[in-house]
């Protein structure tokens, strides 16, 4: 499901110059496919009287956008200073041990990612984790490893 | 002046000469016996090559800039990326000394930030016509020691490398 | 950015136009709003920059051009240490280029600069010339405390035809970036990723596809942006610079060519404001190749036994001389030659061949000069201040690339209208108003109330286009900026190069002056255009005809005309660098030297005379265009006179082909109508022989608008059959919306779209087909 021209256009109309509604659109049309898209990048452009070239720019920027096809099944682990005083590191050590993928990682059978992320603003949590977007935690090794092997909580 | 001060001043100087039969020689008999030469000696030019085989020299003409006798041509070319003739992108493919106007100061070693070209001590370089004084690559780059017998370095400016300019 | 401040709250209503401030303890003025780097690179103290470029706005991105200052607004606070190229000057500001804070401050900057940058000087292209090496000595700490592995990132990435990119090595500048932005509103470098993972790159991994590549590489201060054809060819102290014009389009771009040994190396930019406004296009920077092309003529061919065979020069200059006078004969070409050398040329057909059938417009163009219809004429900077700009059926970018550059600049505050059949103003707003080649006329004369009504408004005009378009333009009363088809077109018109103009725009017939400088009677009656001379060659009227720097077989817009003049003229001289379509079938073909081999001067668009260079021999064979007619001219027992005729008071009109260059058809039912026009890399003189613009030159390209593609079964890159006027021609599509829909664009002087005629069919060439005739 690609990005929604309506929704986009109204969105560009918010702002005083097009170029401004440049974040929001590549939100609009990572919610639709998973990802951005190098359609995405040109629809876009073009909407806003860019070059795709800026766009690109703008897009490898900001780290949260995905320029790549997504994984099913999502972890992102907080490395900040409660997380890791709590085994994080450790944590995704032994996934990486098991399965023989690391944190930016994705498995070959593009089943699973692992990602690292910056504090979760869930430190009471600690360590937490985001499964497929939503905040868990306290994650533990076993825990991990069964929701990356599609055997713990299900992928929302 | 009488006949006598003149046999005397020939006796003085056979003196002289004759002296000298009974102190050390000074001269060796070069060619057969070579004088060794000093330590800092700078004599005939060499392009070494680092232990793998690989050329040191890079192509980047500082000895050419450093010559003040203006006797050293080098031309560059881009390192063919299947058969690298030295490390990293560039390589000389063309590389003259003319040694009839070299002054053999050293400023090319000193310049040189790969220790690529160096003088040696060797100084018996003869030849029967000027042309032959012209050194090219294949005569100044040390022998592959992983070749048994080194193919000819080319000296025409690779096909395509470096652009697309024509020679 | 701040290069107008105000004065701050409490100033007064009309702040003094001039600051005073005093720098390393000297006191100066200043016009206000005079950035620090400015000030103080005017009053010759040293200053390291990267970031900052004159031509660039500012950014503050590398912070190497630290000054100490000290003055009223920061008092308080004792002096501090600021960015040079981000502060302006202001009232009582005391600056210190040399002060200790200063100096620490540059020092730890280089210091950041050089963490990841590697030390690869020896075989870098920049090394000798570079900013950072130059810098680094005259200000960096000598050392660093960076004991780390640095980053290692792509080294050479290919980035197009002529771009290489070092990751390495860019210190994130972004002169780059901010050229591509600000002055060509392309954005074909952008930044990608972020802090230190930040590289320069194309877009979605894209090779760069604009025609301004080259610019990067010299405003790069570092080894980041070199070129494919200077890579590892030369260092610095190497080449020899000599100064030099460009000869690619009519623009006449200022160079410096730089050579080492015989052969030249590259070409730089030689900043004249008035002219270039500093930028060379892709083509001009990189089109020296033909210099050194395999395929350059180096000795004169004469026919013999039906072949063209190796001659003397005397043997082909007495068979031309010969065949020349043998019975009515004429002149085309010359648009490409020196001042000098069409002057010599004009003397050669009125006195040497007593015939006024000359005519240099052997393509679309129908006149040079504004003067020439009776127009008034702009100056290139006049775009800089008009406020309405009238774009006919012109495209700057491809017929003369560098004023495309100072056009978008204007488009960013005038009013641009862009009418024509194609969308020409492609990286600026315009007013786009399509419309098909018939109806120009008419929809010129609709804005002349509009014209009227401007301050300051200009036409930018390529002369093509009948009388009718001519009077339509005169009625809108604006100067006129006409860009050129051939490089010198200009001094070939006022050389006399037109079978109704004398040298000096005095008209046929009324010579007098002309006749006084050259010592002889001229032949009285207007001669033939260049249509007139084909057709009279195609009918067995003319005897021979001397083809002098052309090649009417590509560029003449009836081709099939040119085709039967050429075959049917019982003898033919071609003058020209290489074995074009034209001369292969000559009967004498002369080798002459290109563009950067001959000394003399070239006017430009605006008829402003700018001296060339010779700064390579050429082929050793091969003769100046002006010594070859000097010595045709002795064959012929005419003495070349050594001064210029003098100009005409009132400059005499010049008669436009009806045709206007053009054989406007339009679209019925099947077919399209038939649009020939100018691409920058499809040219028929010297690029298409250059080995350095191989990989960009355009062959066979068919632009069509994407509507109605989908019917013929059409898509991007389709190899398709253009049929019209029994033949039939093979292409590659290129979807473009700027067309008009109903019409088919291929490119003028690319061999083959001027035999189709004015109405073309387009078919899908089967998949099995174009498999076989690959």
């Amino acid at each position: 499901m690609p990005l929604d021209l309506e929704t986009a256009r109204a969105a560009v109309a918010r702002y005083p110059s097009p170029r401004s509604a440049l974040l929001t659109l590549l939100w609009q049309a990572q919610e639709a496919d998973g990802w951005v898209t190098p359609q995405t990048v040109e629809t876009v452009a073009e909407l806003l009287g860019l070059t795709a070239s800026d766009v690109e720019s703008v897009l490898s920027f900001y780290s949260m956008y995905r320029r790549t096809p997504p994984a099913t099944r999502r972890l992102q682990v907080c490395r900040s200073l409660a997380c890791a005083m709590k085994g994080a590191e450790e944590i995704l050590e032994h996934v990486r041990a098991e399965t023989g993928v690391g944190p930016g990682e994705t498995a070959p059978d593009g089943s699973f990612s692992v990602e690292v992320v910056e504090c979760l603003a869930a430190c009471d949590h600690a360590p937490s984790c985001l499964w497929n977007e939503r905040m868990e935690g306290p994650l533990d090794k076993q825990g991990a490893l069964a929701r990356l092997r599609g055997q713990g909580g299900d992928p929302a | 002046m009488g006949a006598l001060s003149q046999v005397r001043s020939l006796g003085r100087g056979l003196a002289t000469t004759f002296g000298y039969l009974f102190r050390p020689r000074v001269t060796v008999d070069y060619p057969e016996r070579e004088r060794p030469v000093p330590e800092r000696f700078r004599g005939l030019h060499i392009l070494d090559r680092h232990d793998g085989g690989l050329e040191k020299c890079v192509g980047c003409e500082l000895c050419q800039a450093a010559c003040p006798a203006h006797c050293i041509t080098v031309e560059a070319a881009e390192n063919p990326p299947d058969a690298a003739v030295s490390p990293g992108e560039r390589y000389a493919w063309r590389y003259e000394i003319d040694l009839l106007r070299c002054i053999f100061c050293g400023m090319c070693e000193e310049a040189c930030p790969t220790g690529a070209i160096q003088l040696t001590p060797r100084h018996d370089f003869v030849a029967f016509r000027r042309e032959d004084f012209l050194v090219d690559k294949r005569w100044l780059t040390v022998p592959d020691p992983a070749v048994v017998a080194p193919e000819a370095e080319p000296v025409r400016p690779p096909a395509g490398a470096g652009g697309k300019m024509a020679g | 950015m701040s290069s107008n401040p105000s004065a701050g709250p409490q100033a007064p209503a009309a702040p003094p136009s001039t600051v005073s401030c005093t720098i390393d303890g000297k006191p100066y003025t200043f016009p206000r709003g005079t950035l620090i780097v400015d000030a103080v690179r005017q009053v010759g103290r040293p200053i390291p920059y990267y970031c900052y470029h004159p031509r660039l706005e500012p950014v503050g991105a590398c912070r190497v051009c630290m000054v100490q200052v000290e003055g009223p607004p920061v008092a308080t606070r004792g002096p501090i240490v600021t960015t040079g190229c981000t502060t302006p000057v202001f009232e009582g500001l005391k600056i210190e280029t040399m002060s200790d804070p200063a100096k620490l401050a540059r020092q730890q900057v280089l210091e950041f600069l050089l963490i990841n940058h590697p030390l690869d000087c020896p075989v870098c292209d920049k090394g000798g010339e570079c900013d950072l090496q130059d810098f680094t000595l005259a200000y960096g700490p000598g050392k660093s405390q960076f004991a780390e592995q640095k980053i290692l990132r792509h080294k050479a990435e290919d980035l197009g035809p002529f771009l290489v990119l070092d990751q390495e090595r860019c210190i994130l500048c972004q002169r780059c970036v901010r050229y591509e932005n600000e002055v060509l509103h392309e954005q074909n470098l952008v930044l990608k990723e972020r802090g230190d993972r930040t590289v320069i790159d194309t877009g979605a991994g894209e090779p760069y596809a604009g025609y301004f590549s080259g610019n990067n590489t010299e405003l790069c201060p570092v080894g980041a942006l070199t070129s494919h054809t200077y890579r590892f060819k030369a260092r610095p102290w190497d080449v020899r610079p000599v100064p030099s014009v460009c000869q690619g389009c009519s623009l006449g771009c200022n160079l410096t060519v730089n050579l080492r040994g015989p052969k030249i190396v590259r070409l730089l930019w030689r900043e004249n404001q008035a002219v270039d406004a500093g930028w060379l296009c892709d083509r001009g920077r990189y089109g020296f190749g033909h210099t050194l092309a395999e395929q350059r003529l180096a000795t004169p061919l004469v026919r013999r036994d039906g072949e063209l065979r190796a001659a003397t020069w005397e043997e082909a200059l007495s068979a031309a001389a010969a065949g020349l006078t043998a019975g009515p004969a004429a002149v085309l070409g010359g648009g490409r030659l020196t001042d000098e050398e069409s002057l010599a040329l004009s003397q050669l057909a009125r006195l040497g061949l007593r015939t006024n059938d000359v005519d240099w417009r052997v393509g679309y163009q129908g006149f040079a000069a504004p003067a020439a219809i009776g127009l008034s004429e702009a100056a290139i900077t006049d775009l800089d201040r008009s406020d309405l700009v009238l774009l006919l059926d012109t495209s700057p970018l491809e017929e003369a690339p560098v004023l495309d550059i100072r056009l978008r600049r204007t488009a960013r505050r005038a009013t641009v209208i862009d009418l024509g059949p194609v969308r020409n103003l492609r990286h600026a707003a315009s007013r786009r108003v399509a419309c098909a080649p018939d109806e120009l006329a008419r929809r010129v004369a609709e804005l002349a109330p509009e014209f009227a009504a401007a301050q300051s408004p200009l036409v930018i005009w390529n002369g093509r286009g009948g009388p009718a378009l001519a009077e339509a333009v005169a009625a809108l009363g604006a100067p006129l900026l006409v860009v050129g088809e051939f490089a010198n077109a200009r001094g070939a018109e006022a050389a006399g190069l037109a079978p109704d103009l004398l040298p000096g725009y005095h008209a046929v017939g009324a010579g007098a002056e002309v006749a006084a400088v050259w010592g002889a009677e001229l032949p009285r009656e207007p001669g033939r255009d260049a249509a007139g001379i084909l057709n009279a060659a195609a009918s067995g009227d003319l005897q021979a005809l001397y083809v002098v720097g052309a090649n009417p077989l590509r560029s003449f817009p009836d081709g099939e005309l040119a085709d039967r003049a050429l075959d049917a003229v019982p003898f033919l001289v071609v003058q020209d660098l290489f074995l074009t379509e034209t001369a292969q079938r000559a009967d004498v073909v002369l080798p002459a030297l290109g563009a950067l081999e001959k000394a003399g001067h070239t006017s430009n668009l605006v008829g402003q005379s700018q001296p060339v260079a010779r700064a390579v021999a050429g082929p050793a064979g091969a003769l100046a265009d002006g010594m070859i007619l000097r010595r045709l001219a002795a064959a012929l027992n005419v003495t070349l006179a050594d001064q210029a005729p003098p100009e005409a008071e009132t400059p005499a009109r010049v008669r436009l082909p009806e045709a206007g260059g053009e054989r406007p058809g339009g679209g019925s039912g099947e077919e399209l109508g038939l649009l020939l026009r100018p691409r920058l890399f499809a040219g028929g003189g010297t690029a298409a022989f250059d080995p350095n613009l191989e990989p960009v030159h355009v062959a066979g390209e068919v632009r069509l608008n994407p509507e109605g593609t989908d019917r013929l079964g059409l898509q991007e890159g389709a190899a398709v059959h253009l049929h019209g006027a029994g033949t039939t021609v093979r292409g590659t599509v290129r979807l473009d919306a700027g067309v008009l829909p109903g019409w088919v664009v291929l490119a003028a002087h690319d061999f083959g779209g001027n035999r189709l005629g004015p109405r073309v069919r387009v078919t899908a060439v089967p998949a099995a087909a174009g498999v076989a005739a690959r």
